[in-house]
């Protein structure tokens, strides 16, 4: 009776030990292909930031240029006396280009390969003496048929030839580009 | 080396791997701004600064760098006996409240005494904080105007 009974604990001890060694390999198995994952896992994150990366700095370089051309061009750009070390844009002759943009078709076409398709606003801010201040604003150029839109800023200064006290007012520069 | 030492060893083994997996996963799907639109923000924010100091001050009818300077010489007389310090920071402020603080970003743009705070608590950690110096009127000394952008 006792015999038998130490046999069968035996056989029990036995057979979870079996069971626990043939457990191993799955367990292996699992191990691995986690590891795996995971390495695939951080693969593909690191070219998507990779692209990631190169799409910002790309759209940070167009950016850059086009503020650029906006800044040297001569249809806004302020006189060379008053042209410091920031971009600094005629109220004037924003005023005619705005408005040139905006009645004829074929101006704004023919500025398509210089400014691309873009939307470039400027808002300024008209102070006067007593410490007040009004925003205004306007669309120099608008050549955007997109909804998803990716702002770029840059500030300057707005020059008002008519204003001799207080002549140059902040500005912002807004660039509007399809975003993607 | 016995087979339980073995099996241990490899047990400790997956589990750094594991560990060494979720630090990197960790790491790469931290969010914070690339370098490239680090220095970006940091030129746009100059920019603004240079902006601000070539900005004219209709209440002296001089640039703003000049009254800047000004208020950090303790000299009165370029403003028609006002006080260039209280005209830095009525132009500071106009400049800002339609700019920086209407875009929601948090900043302290200070000029010695003078500065204008939005958001920014005195013990947080700037983001970007680019300066421009302002030289005193005449070249006697100059001081620093900073533009603090906190997260």
């Amino acid at each position: 009776m006792r015999r038998a009974y130490t046999r069968c604990v035996r056989n029990a001890r036995f057979e979870k030990r079996a069971q626990l060694q043939s457990m191993e390999p799955i367990l292996i198995v699992m191990f691995l292909a986690l590891i795996i994952g995971l390495l695939l896992l951080f693969s593909l994150r690191i070219g998507d930031r990779e692209v990631e990366v190169t799409a910002t700095k790309e759209a940070s370089k167009q950016d850059l240029l086009l503020l650029g051309r906006i800044a040297n061009l001569p249809e806004l750009s302020c006189p060379k006396s008053e042209s410091a070390k920031t971009y600094c844009i005629d109220m004037f002759k924003a005023e005619a280009f705005r408005q040139l943009m905006k009645d004829d078709d074929v101006a704004r076409s023919s500025y398509y390969p210089l400014l691309g398709a873009s939307e470039i606003a400027v808002e300024w801010i008209d102070m006067d003496s007593n410490g007040a201040s009004i925003n205004k604003s306007m669309v120099l150029y608008d050549n955007l048929n997109s909804s998803g839109v990716r702002p770029a800023v840059a500030y300057s200064t707005m020059y008002n030839p008519a204003s001799p006290g207080a002549a140059r007012m902040f500005a912002t520069v807004t660039i509007y580009r399809r975003a993607g | 080396m016995r087979r339980g030492q073995m099996e241990m060893v490899g047990l400790v083994m997956v589990v750094v791997i594991i560990i060494l997996g979720i630090v990197l996963y960790l790491a790469f799907s931290d969010k914070s701004p690339s370098l490239t639109g680090k220095a970006k923000d940091t030129q746009t924010y100059t920019s603004f600064l240079t902006a601000l100091s070539e900005t004219d001050v209709p209440s002296c009818g001089v640039a703003f760098s000049q009254v800047a300077g000004a208020c950090l010489a303790g000299n009165p007389s370029l403003c028609d006996g006002k006080d260039p310090c209280v005209e830095t920071q009525k132009a500071m402020r106009e400049v800002l409240r339609h700019t920086l603080y209407r875009q929601g970003i948090n900043y302290n743009l200070s000029l010695g005494k003078v500065e204008n705070v939005s958001g920014c608590l005195a013990n947080a950690s700037e983001m970007y904080s680019p300066s421009i110096p302002v030289v005193y009127p005449g070249g006697g000394g100059s001081g620093k105007l900073t533009l603090s952008i906190c997260p």
